[in-house]
């Protein structure tokens, strides 16, 4: 002080008032802590007057907060002090909270602060402790900056803990479903303790995988079963073909025998019976045939090529001209189509030749052979002008052994057109007719474009 | 005829008897039944074709012309018949025709891949028949010329 001539004491008073740190002068008189003074920039941090606070005990004035039960401010600063006192050196306290008491319209209440805080002995010639100058800083913003920021970052690992995790359970949910289109099921995904939308996937997807491991297994036993009702109908049509012609070529073969060694022993009713046997036999023959290709096409399985159905048409047009040629045929040009060949010149030999049989017996028949595209798929025709039926017996029109005709008008077994609509349901194609009795019918079958 | 075991042109394999009559009515109205014996299984085909059994008497190298062979048969069928024929040095060079009442292509490609001769449906008419094999042994005894 006395080297400081040019200063009064009131100066220096002055300068600790106006200096812009937060400084307290506390008397070391633990446990008191009397406060001896406070500068300016003390008293509106801490939103309190000089005279209130002068010559009162520290933690008299700045009291712990009494609703936050963890305030530890009041026993750290004493700790730091009673330091202060003991070393008698300086020391820094880690960033405390600290709240202080603001009057509002409501009453006091205490305000969040927090500080950092440093005491520092001021020593006499004795290295005696005088005062202890508390210098504070609010960094209440700071740290609640700080606080928020840490909350955002523990807020965002954790989200993108959880992208992560959830990226994993699609990932899992992905690689399931490509497993369940190769048909292996073996390992079913679980759901997590999360219970949420991913979880209500797997639940619904797990189910769905139930389900078409049921559906499999009843296909399954489905398929088998038909394996063996083919293989059952297989032997069925292999013993009819074989055991229903040989007692068929017997009964022929004596009535002819019959006919050649006797028939100058019967007359004419005779003859004619022996006829009538020989002819039955015969449609005999024909029924098994037309059965046994049935049951067949029935079986075979498609093979599919692109066919030219001009040449396919013609072909069979040709051979049916070399048995009769009092038919006209009008044959317009013919889309192709993809199909298995033979079967299709079935459809359209079973078609002409019924074309043939119904208006053979007209003055002018005409057997009209076309075709044209509708929709997805390509219809052919064959359209003649001949007996015709009536429509409203047209749900008998495909039936096996359904005939709408008279064997003694037309002959026929009644297979030939419930094997055309075999065949095109094969080819997932539809079969249909329009007629009117005496002015002919036109048969339509549609082929799919592509399959 | 059925008593006559040496010197035979035609073995007849056919276990239906109304067949084998047609088969030899057939055949004698063309002359060609004069040297045929109809053998009513596969068991005694096999017995007479390598002279065992009650047909030891025979002699194998004493070769039939033809050998016409029913599928569908009791005890041994004709694919067994045609097999063992086939199969067997001494009588595989003897032409075989089967006959038979159904065309199952399982049956046809067999026979072929056992070698058979010539595969016959048997014609539910009769007309056909008798004319069929008429011309089978019109081909076989006069036409084919097979080894000895």
């Amino acid at each position: 002080m006395q080297n400081m001539n040019a200063h009064t004491n009131t100066d220096y008073k002055l300068v600790f008032y106006t200096a812009p740190s937060l400084i307290l002068l506390i008397k070391p008189d633990s446990p008191e802590f009397t406060i001896l003074d406070a500068n300016d920039a003390y008293l509106n941090a801490t939103v309190t007057k000089r005279f209130e606070i002068m010559n009162r005990g520290l933690f008299d004035v700045f009291p712990d907060n009494p609703s936050d039960i963890k305030a530890d401010g009041v026993s750290n600063l004493k700790r730091s002090l009673e330091t202060v006192i003991k070393s008698k050196q300086a020391h820094e306290m880690p960033t405390q909270k600290y709240d202080i008491q603001v009057t509002t319209e409501s009453g006091i209440i205490f305000e969040e602060r927090y500080w950092d805080v440093s005491n520092t002995p001021v020593l006499n010639e004795k290295n005696e402790v005088i005062y202890i100058v508390h210098t504070a800083e609010d960094v209440t913003a700071t740290f609640n900056l700080e606080n928020k920021l840490k909350t955002i970052t523990a807020e965002i690992e954790e989200k993108s803990y959880l992208l992560k995790e959830n990226e994993e359970r699609i990932n899992a949910i992905l690689s399931a479903l490509l497993r369940y289109t190769t048909m292996d099921f073996s390992n079913k995904l679980k759901i997590s303790d999360k219970g949420d939308e991913l979880d209500a996937i797997v639940v619904g997807l797990n189910s769905l995988i139930d389900e078409l491991e049921n559906q499999m297994k009843l296909l399954k036993l489905t398929n088998e079963e038909l394996a063996y009702a083919n293989n059952e109908l297989d032997s069925f049509s292999y013993s009819v073909s074989h055991d229903l012609r040989a007692p068929l070529r017997a009964i022929n073969g004596y009535s002819q025998v019959l006919m050649e060694d006797y028939g100058h022993q019967l007359d004419e009713t005779g003859k004619q019976t022996i006829d009538v046997i020989i002819k039955n036999a015969f449609k005999m023959a024909a029924l098994i045939d037309d059965l046994l290709t049935f049951s067949r096409i029935g079986k075979q399985g498609l093979t599919k090529v692109i066919l030219n159905m001009n040449t396919i048409i013609n072909g069979v047009v040709q051979e049916f001209k070399a048995q009769n040629n009092t038919v006209n045929f009008i044959i317009k040009p013919l889309e192709d189509i993809e199909g298995d060949g033979s079967m299709l010149k079935q459809v359209i030999t079973n078609l002409v030749s019924n074309a043939i049989k119904y208006s053979g017996k007209k003055e002018n028949a005409v057997v009209e052979i076309g075709s044209f595209k509708k929709n997805d798929t390509i219809v052919y025709y064959v359209k003649d002008n001949g007996a015709g039926f009536d429509m409203k017996y047209y749900d008998k029109l495909f039936g096996v052994f359904q005939r709408l005709h008279s064997a003694s008008e037309f002959e026929g077994t009644g297979v030939g057109l419930a094997l055309v609509q075999r065949i095109i349901k094969k080819h997932h194609g539809e079969v249909w007719a329009e007629a009117e009795p005496e002015k002919g019918a036109t048969f339509f079958f549609s082929l799919p474009l592509k399959n | 005829m059925q008593n006559e075991i040496h010197n035979i042109e035609i073995i007849l394999v056919e276990d239906s008897l109304e067949d084998a009559n047609l088969v030899i009515r057939s055949l004698k109205k063309n002359n060609l039944g004069n040297s045929i014996i109809h053998l009513q299984d596969g068991a005694e085909a096999l017995d007479f074709i390598f002279a065992k059994g009650k047909y030891v008497a025979r002699k194998i190298e004493d070769k039939p012309k033809l050998i016409l062979l029913d599928l569908k048969m009791p005890k041994v069928d004709g694919l067994q018949v045609l097999r063992a024929i086939k199969a067997d040095a001494r009588t595989k060079t003897i032409p075989v025709v089967i006959m038979t009442s159904s065309r199952e292509d399982r049956d046809l490609i067999e026979s072929y891949e056992l070698g058979v001769n010539s595969y016959v449906v048997k014609p539910v008419s009769f007309e056909n028949f008798a004319q069929a094999v008429a011309e089978l042994g019109m081909y076989w005894l006069m036409v084919n010329q097979s080894p000895k």
